[in-house]
C-alpha cells in the first residue's frame, strides 16, 4: 500500500495541477505533490535500519510487498517490493524530483501541461524502481519514457525536436532488445516456474536458472545473448560509450529541471536494471570472461573517453553531460568485475558498492551541476564557456555553491563522488591492476576539465556584461544546498549510504557463490 | 336489360381500379400536400371498395367489411399524422409545396 | 568503542579538528566579522592548536623515550568481508615532532598574514582558507592509514588549489592553481593505485592465519613490509611496485623531478601561502609519506628515490642560480632541499630526512616571510633588479632573512640546517662507502641506548594496532630495508659528491639573493623609498624573529625532534650514528660550504650585477646559462608536448564523437527514414491506389445511381408504381410464355 500510493501519488498530482486555476497555483500543488511523495517515501527508511533489513538472501530481502493478479492469463502479477538495490534510488528519485520541480518554478510556457507531465514521469520512473514483476517493470521504463519526450519536444531548445526523437528512438531500441528477453523468459519460464514475470523467482528458481542456462535459440546460447540484449538496452540508459550520443543533445536542449532529473534519476535505471534484471538472473553470462572484459573495457572507455570529449567542449551544458559519461563509466566497470570474485568465494564487494554508490553520488552531483548550469544560462542566455569569466567576483554566493558542486563532480575526497571512484578503483584493481591503471587515468582528466571550466566560468577579471547579472534568488539557492550537503555528507560518513544497500548487494553477490 | 342493369363484382372492380388510377395520378401530379393526402385517400379507398366487394361476391363472411373499417380508421390516423407533418412543413417553410422539400436528394 | 583510547588522541583530534571549525565560521561569518576580528580569530584558532600540540608533546616527552603508538581505527568502506578502509588517528613521535612543527609554523604565518594581507578584499577567505588547510595538513600527519592520508593529502592539495588562486582576477594565477592540481592529481593516480596495491597484496599477507578484521594501519602495513623486505630471497617484486607508486604521490605532492614543474608556478600565491604550503609543510607532505610507508620500500625501490632525489636537488640548485625574482630563488631552492630530504630517505636516512624536513620548515618559511616581508615594503615589487641596500630600511628583516640563509647554507653548529644538511650527507658517505653495512645496527643502536630494550613497533592486526612490547633484539635485521643497492661501488660516490657540491652551490644562491636585496646600491630609488617610508608592521616581525630562533634551534639534540623521529623507527636509530670517518670529513668539507658558496657569492654580487654579467660574457657560459635560466626547457616541454598532444587528443575524441559515432547514428537515422520515404511512396501509388481505386468505382456507381434520388415524394411513387407495373408486366409475360399464349 505504502508503495503504490507512492508511485501513483504524483499521478494523483498530475490530475490535480490539471485543474488548477492559476500558474501560481499549477506550481505550489506540484511541489505539494512532489513533496508529499518524498515524505511518504521516506517512511521506507524504518524497514532498512537494524540488523536482518536485508534478508538472509537476496529473494527474502524485499520489503512492503505488493502483490495482486493484473492480467492473469499471462500470470502477469502488480508486484511491487522494495529492496536495499531500489530503496536509495527511490529516495533519490523523490528528492530529486522535488528540488527540480522547485527548479521548475520559472517555466512559463503551458505551466500546466509541463508540471503535469512532469509528475506523471515521477510515476513512471518510481514505477521502475519499484515493480518486481518485469512485465510491469517493462510497462513502467515504458510510461516514463512519453512525459520525457513531450517535456523535452515542448519545452526544449532550439533543436528540441531532433534531441526528443532521438532520446526516444534510443530508448525504444533499447527497450525493444528488452522485450524480446522479456518474452523470452516468459516462454521458458511459464513451464517451470508459477509466476514467470516475477524478477526475483527467476534469480532464485534453480528450475529455472537450469532453463535459461540450457537453451539454445537459433543455433546460439541462449543465455549470453539474453545478457546482451539486456545489457545494450540498460547500456543505452546508462548511458555506456558508444550508446551514448543521445545524452548530450538531450541535455543540451531540455530545460534546466528536466536535465536535473535526466542526469540524476534516468541514468541510475541503466545501471538498476542491469543490478536487478542482467546479474542476478543471468549470473553465468555475467561472469564468463568474454563479458567481464566487454563490459569492463566499455566501462574505462566511458570514463576515459568522456572525460577527454568533455575537455573538447566548449558548450557548458554539453560539457556536463558528457562528465556524466565519463561518471557512469565507473558504474559500468564496478559492475563489470565484482561478481566474479564471489564465485571462488571470498570476494570484495567494493565494486558494487561504488557502483552503487556512484549512482546516488552522480545523481546529487550532476543534478547540481545542471541546476548550477541553469542558473547562468538564464542570466547570460548563452551557455559559451569561452564568453563567461569572472562570476567568481560577480556572484560569490554562486561561486561558492558551484565549487562544491564541481568538486563533487570531480570526486574530490570529502565529496560523495570520491567515494563511489574509490570503492569501483579498488574493486576494479583486485580484478586486474591494468583496468584500475587506465581507468585512474580518467580521475586525471577529469581534474583538468572541471578546473579548467571552473578557471573559464568563475575566475579571471570582472567583465562588464556580468555586472548586470541579479544575484543568486532564494529559490535557486534552496534547490543547491540540500544536494550539496548529501554530496559532502556523504564523503565523510560513507556509511550514511552504504548501510541501506550493501546487504542487497552482498545477497545479490552471494547468489554467484 | 337485365345484364344491363345486374351490378355485379366487375363494376365494383373497374370503379375501384377507376378511383386507384385517380389516386395515384393525384399522388404522382399534384404539388401540393394537401392533393397528396387526397390522392391517398382515394388509392385507400379504392382498395375498401375492393376488399368489401371481394367480400360480398366472394366468402359472404363479413371479413373483408372490417378490414375497410380497419383501414378507414388507419386512413384517419394517417391523415392526422400526415396533416401535423404538413403543418411542421409548412412551418419551415412557408409553402405545401411537396417539390420544396427535396432534402432527400441523393 | 572510544573508552580505552588515549587522550593524546583527543588532543591530536581537537587540535585538527579545531581549525575546521574556523574555516567554517570564517566562511559563513567572515565578511561580517570585519577584518581585525576575522584575522584575529584564525590566528587564535590555529594558536590554540599549537598549544595542543605542544601539550601532546609534553606529554610524550614525559612517556619517556620508548612510548608506544597510540592507535583509534574507525571503520570506513568494507572492501571484503574481513578488509576494511578505515580511518583513523594515531600518535607516535613523528606524528608530535610534525604536529608541533606544522602548528607553530602555522600560527606565526597566520600572524604574519593579518599584516600582509590587511589591505586585500577578500581578507576573511583568505584565514578561512588557510584555517582550511591547517585541518589538512594535520589530518594528514595524525592519520593512520593510507586512505586517511590520501584524503588529507587531496584537501592540502584543493587548499593549495584555492591559496595559488587566491589572486584568481590573474590569469597567470589561475593557471598555476590547476597546473598544481593537475600535476599533483598525475601523481595521486600512482599515489592511489598503490594503496589499492598496498590494501589487497598486503591484506592477502596479512590474513594468512589471521581471522580477524583486517585494517591496515599504516604500523601494520610497515610490519608486514619489514617481514617481506626481511624474507630470505628478497622482496616480492610487487613491493618494489607498491614503493614507487606510493612514491609517485610524494613526486607530485613534493615536487620532485619530473613533476616539479607546478612550484615555482605556485609563487602566484600570496607569499605567506607559498611560506606555509609550499615551503614548510604541503610540499613535505611527500616525503613525510615516503618516511611513514619506509618498511615498504625494498632496496630498489629506494635507489629509484633517491636517484629522483639526486635529479631534483641537482636542477633546481642551478636554476636558482639563474633567477631574478626573489621568490622564485627560494621556489627553486625549496625543491632542491626537497631533493635532499628525499635522497636522503631513498639512502636509507629515514631520520636524516625527516629531521631535514622539520628544520627546512622553520628556515625556508621564514625565508619566505622574510621575501613576504621585503615585498610588502616594497610595494609588491619582487623583481631583485629593481631591489638593493634594504638593509637600512628595514633591518629586522634582513637580519632574520640572513639568519635563515645562514642555516639553510649550513654554518657549523649555530644553525640547524647544519645539523639536518650534515645527518643527510653523512647518510651519503656512509652508503657510499659501503660502512652501512660493516656496521651492525643492532650493535651501534644498543650501545647508544645503552642496551636497555626498546619498545618496536609491532603492532598486530589482532591488538589493533596497540603496540606491545617487542623483542627488540629480534627485530633487529642489519642489513634489511637499507640502501644496500651500490653501497661500497664507485658510482655510489656521487650520491655523495653531488649534494656536497650542492651544498657550496645553496650556499652560494642564498647569498646572491642576500646580497642582491639587502646590500648592494638601491637600484630602484623608488622601490627603495617605499620600504624606507612603510617598513615592516609588528605583526610582520615578531612572526620573523620567532621563526628565526626556531631556524636557529631546532636542529640542537636538546629539543628532541631527533629523538621524537628516531623513536618512530628504534630499532634503526642511526641517525646520529654516522660513522667517525663521515663525520671528520664532513666536519671540514660541509662545514666550510657555506664560507666557501657565500663568500663567492658576495665577492661576485658586491658591487650588483657587474661582474655576474661579466661573467656571462665568457665564451660558452651564455648558452649554459640561457638553458639553465629557462629551467632546462621542462616547462615548455610539457606546455608544447605533453599537453597540446592531450589536447588534440580529445579535441580528436570529440570529433570521433561529433562525427563517427555520433554520425553513424544520423546515417542509420537518415537510412531509416530514406526507407519510410521510398516505403511512404510505395504506399501511395500501389496500394494507397488500389484502395482509392475501388473508392472512385464505388463513387461513380453512386453518382449514378443518385440521379433518380429527387427527393421529390411524387417521383418516388411515380417510381414505385412504374417498378410494380414492370414487375406486374414481367409476371404476366412470363406466365403467358409459359402458357404458351405468346405462340
Amino acid at each position: 500500500m505504502l508503495l503504490t500510493s507512492i508511485i501513483f501519488l504524483p499521478t494523483v498530482g498530475a490530475i490535480l495541477v490539471l485543474l488548477m486555476p492559476t500558474r501560481a497555483a499549477v506550481r505550489w500543488m506540484a511541489l505539494l505533490f512532489a513533496a508529499a511523495t518524498f515524505g511518504i517515501s521516506l517512511m521506507l527508511f524504518p524497514a532498512f535500519i537494524g540488523t536482518g533489513a536485508f534478508g538472509a538472501s537476496y529473494g527474502e530481502g524485499i520489503r512492503h510487498i505488493v502483490r495482486a493478479d493484473w492480467i492473469q492469463s499471462f500470470k502477469i502479477e502488480y508486484y511491487l517490493g522494495v529492496d536495499g538495490l531500489s530503496f536509495p534510488l527511490v529516495i533519490l528519485t523523490t528528492f530529486i524530483s522535488l528540488l527540480s520541480c522547485l527548479a521548475a518554478f520559472n517555466v512559463t510556457k503551458a505551466t500546466k501541461g509541463f508540471f503535469s507531465l512532469f509528475l506523471l514521469l515521477e510515476t513512471g520512473m518510481l514505477g521502475v524502481f519499484l515493480s518486481l514483476d518485469f512485465f510491469l517493470f517493462y510497462i513502467f521504463w515504458e510510461v516514463m519514457l512519453l512525459p520525457m519526450y513531450f517535456l523535452i519536444g515542448v519545452w526544449g531548445g532550439p533543436r528540441k525536436e531532433y534531441a526528443a526523437i532521438k532520446f526516444f528512438l534510443y530508448t525504444l531500441a533499447g527497450s525493444v532488445l528488452m522485450l524480446i528477453v522479456l518474452l523470452a523468459f516468459y516462454f521458458i519460464g511459464r513451464d517451470v516456474m508459477a509466476r514467470p514475470f516475477d524478477l526475483i523467482e527467476m534469480a532464485a528458481n534453480a528450475k529455472f536458472q537450469a532453463a535459461i542456462g540450457g537453451k539454445w535459440i537459433l543455433g546460439m546460447k541462449f543465455m549470453p545473448m539474453a545478457f546482451a540484449f539486456l545489457f545494450i538496452g540498460f547500456a543505452i540508459k546508462l548511458p555506456a560509450v558508444p550508446f551514448h550520443t543521445w545524452l548530450p543533445d538531450a541535455h543540451v536542449e531540455a530545460p534546466t529541471p528536466i536535465s536535473m532529473i535526466l542526469a540524476g534519476v534516468l541514468l541510475k535505471m541503466g545501471g538498476y536494471g542491469l543490478m536487478r534484471v542482467s546479474y542476478p538472473i543471468l549470473r553465468e553470462a555475467a561472469v564468463s570472461r568474454v563479458f567481464i572484459t566487454l563490459l569492463a573495457v566499455i566501462g574505462i572507455v566511458s570514463i576515459v573517453y568522456g572525460a577527454a570529449v568533455a575537455m573538447a567542449q566548449t558548450d557548458f551544458k554539453k560539457l556536463v553531460a558528457y562528465s556524466s559519461v565519463s561518471h557512469m563509466g565507473w558504474v559500468t566497470l564496478g559492475l563489470a568485475v565484482t561478481p566474479i570474485s564471489f564465485v571462488a568465494g571470498g570476494g570484495s564487494i567494493a565494486g558494487f558498492n561504488g557502483a552503487m554508490f556512484q549512482m546516488v553520488a552522480h545523481g546529487l552531483s550532476s543534478a547540481m551541476m545542471f541546476f548550477l548550469v541553469g542558473v547562468i544560462y538564464d542570466r547570460a542566455h548563452h551557455r559559451d564557456l569561452n564568453r563567461f569569466g569572472g562570476l567568481a567576483l560577480a556572484m560569490p554566493v554562486y561561486f561558492g555553491l558551484a565549487a562544491v558542486g564541481f568538486f563533487a563532480g570531480m570526486g574530490l575526497p570529502g565529496t560523495a563522488g570520491f567515494i563511489g571512484e574509490i570503492l569501483v578503483l579498488f574493486g576494479t584493481f583486485d580484478y586486474s591492476v591494468w583496468y584500475a591503471g587506465i581507468a585512474a587515468i580518467g580521475m586525471i582528466l577529469t581534474a583538468g576539465y572541471i578546473l579548467w571550466t571552473i578557471q573559464r566560468v568563475f575566475l579571471g577579471p570582472a567583465r562588464p556584461d556580468n555586472a548586470k547579472f541579479a544575484p543568486m534568488t532564494p529559490r535557486e539557492v534552496i534547490v543547491l544546498i540540500p544536494m550539496g550537503v548529501f554530496a559532502i555528507a556523504l564523503g565523510i560518513y560513507p556509511k550514511l549510504a552504504t548501510m541501506f544497500f550493501q546487504g542487497t548487494l552482498e545477497n545479490i553477490c552471494a547468489l554467484f557463490r | 336489360m337485365n345484364h344491363v342493369l345486374h351490378i355485379g363484382l366487375n363494376h365494383y372492380l373497374v370503379l375501384a381500379a377507376i378511383l386507384f388510377a385517380a389516386g395515384l395520378c393525384t399522388m404522382t401530379l399534384k404539388r401540393n400536400a394537401i392533393g397528396i393526402l387526397i390522392g391517398v385517400e382515394l388509392v385507400l379507398n379504392a382498395a375498401n371498395v375492393n376488399l368489401i366487394a371481394f367480400s360480398h361476391y366472394g366468402t359472404g363472411l363479413i371479413d373483408g367489411q372490417v378490414t375497410a373499417i380497419f383501414v378507414i380508421v388507419l386512413a384517419a390516423a394517417e391523415a392526422a399524422v400526415a396533416l401535423a407533418i404538413f403543418l411542421n412543413f409548412y412551418n419551415r417553410l412557408a409553402t405545401v409545396d411537396v417539390d420544396r422539400g427535396d432534402r432527400l436528394r441523393g | 568503542m572510544f573508552d580505552d583510547v588515549n587522550p593524546m588522541i583527543w588532543m591530536l583530534t581537537a587540535a585538527t579538528l579545531l581549525p575546521l571549525g574556523g574555516f567554517v565560521v570564517l566562511i559563513l561569518l567572515g565578511k561580517r566579522m570585519g577584518r581585525a576580528l576575522a584575522g584575529w580569530f584564525g590566528t587564535a584558532v590555529i594558536g590554540t592548536s599549537a598549544v595542543l600540540a605542544l601539550l601532546v608533546a609534553k606529554r610524550w616527552m614525559g612517556l619517556g623515550e620508548h612510548a608506544a603508538v597510540a592507535d583509534l581505527i574507525i571503520p570506513w568502506l568494507q572492501l571484503k568481508e574481513n578488509l576494511v578502509l578505515s580511518v583513523g588517528v594515531h600518535v607516535d613521535g613523528l606524528t608530535v615532532a610534525m604536529t608541533v612543527m606544522v602548528t607553530i609554523v602555522a600560527t606565526m604565518i597566520h600572524l604574519f598574514s593579518v599584516g600582509y594581507m590587511w589591505d586585500d578584499v577578500r581578507f576573511s577567505r583568505f584565514f578561512a582558507f588557510l584555517n582550511l588547510f591547517c585541518f589538512s595538513m594535520l589530518g594528514l600527519i595524525v592519520g593512520n592509514t593510507l586512505i586517511t592520508m590520501f584524503v588529507f593529502w587531496e584537501l592540502v592539495g584543493l587548499c593549495s588549489y584555492l591559496l595559488i588562486g587566491f589572486y584568481f582576477e590573474k590569469k597567470s594565477a589561475s593557471n598555476a592553481a590547476i597546473k598544481a592540481f593537475v600535476v599533483n592529481r598525475i601523481g595521486d593516480f600512482g599515489f592511489i593505485l598503490g594503496i589499492a596495491g598496498a590494501f589487497f597484496w598486503l591484506a592477502r599477507e596479512a590474513s594468512a592465519g589471521s581471522h580477524g578484521v583486517i585494517n591496515l594501519t599504516i604500523s601494520q602495513m610497515n610490519h608486514i613490509g619489514s617481514g617481506l623486505l626481511a624474507a630470505p630471497g628478497g622482496a616480492p617484486l610487487w613491493l618494489t611496485a607498491i614503493g614507487l607508486l606510493l612514491f609517485c604521490g610524494a613526486v607530485g605532492k613534493s615536487a620532485q623531478f619530473p613533476l616539479h614543474v607546478w612550484l615555482p608556478d605556485a609563487m602566484e600565491g600570496p607569499t605567506p601561502v607559498s611560506a606555509l604550503i609550499h615551503a614548510a609543510t604541503m610540499v613535505a607532505a611527500g616525503v613525510y609519506m615516503v618516511g611513514r610507508i619506509f618498511d615498504l620500500l625494498t632496496p630498489q625501490a629506494l635507489l629509484v628515490i633517491a636517484a629522483i632525489g639526486l635529479i631534483t636537488l641537482t636542477m633546481a640548485a642551478l636554476i636558482a642560480i639563474t633567477q631574478f625574482d626573489i621568490k622564485r630563488v627560494l621556489a627553486y631552492s625549496t625543491l632542491s632541499q626537497l631533493g635532499y630530504m628525499v635522497m636522503g630517505i631513498g639512502l636509507g636516512g629515514y631520520v636524516a630526512g625527516l629531521f631535514h624536513l622539520i628544520t627546512h620548515a622553520f628556515f625556508k618559511s621564514l625565508l619566505f616571510l622574510g621575501s613576504g616581508a621585503v615585498i610588502h615594503a616594497c610595494h609588491h615589487e619582487q623583481d631583485m633588479r629593481k631591489m638593493g641596500g634594504l638593509f637600512r630600511a628595514i633591518p629586522i628583516t634582513a637580519i632574520t632573512f640572513i639568519i635563515a640563509t645562514f642555516a639553510i647554507s649550513g654554518l657549523p653548529f649555530v644553525t640547524s640546517g647544519f645539523y639536518s644538511k650534515d645527518m643527510i650527507l653523512g647518510n651519503a658517505w656512509d652508503y657510499a662507502s659501503g660502512a652501512r653495512t660493516v656496521h651492525s645496527t643492532h650493535a651501534e643502536s644498543a650501545g647508544e641506548h645503552g642496551g636497555e630494550a626498546t619498545a618496536a613497533e609491532t603492532p598486530t592486526a589482532e591488538h589493533g594496532g596497540e603496540a606491545g612490547e617487542g623483542e627488540t633484539a629480534a627485530f633487529h635485521a642489519p642489513a634489511l630495508n637499507r640502501q644496500t643497492i651500490g653501497a661500497g661501488r664507485a658510482w655510489a660516490w656521487m650520491f655523495f659528491w653531488i649534494p656536497l657540491v650542492i651544498a657550496y652551490v645553496t650556499a652560494f644562491y642564498m647569498f646572491r639573493a642576500v646580497m642582491l636585496t639587502f646590500f648592494t646600491r638601491p637600484r630602484d630609488e623608488h622601490v627603495f623609498h617605499h620600504a624606507k617610508e612603510h617598513g615592516v608592521p609588528w605583526k610582520m616581525k615578531i612572526p620573523l624573529i620567532v621563526l628565526a630562533a626556531g631556524a636557529i634551534v631546532v636542529g640542537f639534540p636538546q629539543l628532541k625532534f631527533v629523538g621524537w623521529i628516531e623513536s618512530t623507527r628504534p630499532a634503526e636509530a642511526w641517525g646520529l650514528q654516522i660513522s667517525h670517518a663521515a663525520h671528520g670529513f664532513l666536519f671540514v668539507w660541509a662545514g666550510i660550504a657555506f664560507a666557501v658558496g657565500g663568500g663567492l657569492a658576495v665577492l661576485i654580487y658586491r658591487n650588483g650585477f657587474g661582474l655576474a654579467t661579466k661573467i656571462r660574457r665568457l665564451p660558452g657560459v651564455e648558452p649554459i646559462y640561457q638553458v639553465v635560466y629557462n629551467k632546462f626547457y621542462v616547462d615548455e616541454l610539457y606546455n608544447h608536448v605533453l599537453l597540446k598532444l592531450t589536447m588534440a587528443a580529445c579535441q580528436v575524441s570529440y570529433f570521433w564523437d561529433k562525427w563517427v559515432i555520433d554520425g553513424l547514428v544520423n546515417v542509420v537515422g537518415t537510412t531509416v527514414r530514406s526507407v519510410a520515404e521510398f516505403s511512404g511512396m510505395f504506399d501511395r501509388h500501389v496500394i494507397d491506389g488500389s484502395a482509392n481505386g475501388l473508392a472512385a468505382v464505388t463513387q461513380g456507381a453512386g453518382r449514378l445511381v443518385r440521379v433518380p434520388q429527387t427527393g421529390r415524394i411524387r417521383n418516388y411513387v411515380l417510381f414505385m408504381v412504374l417498378t410494380v407495373l414492370l414487375a406486374v408486366g414481367v409476371f404476366l409475360t412470363v406466365r403467358m410464355v409459359q402458357n404458351g399464349m405468346l405462340g
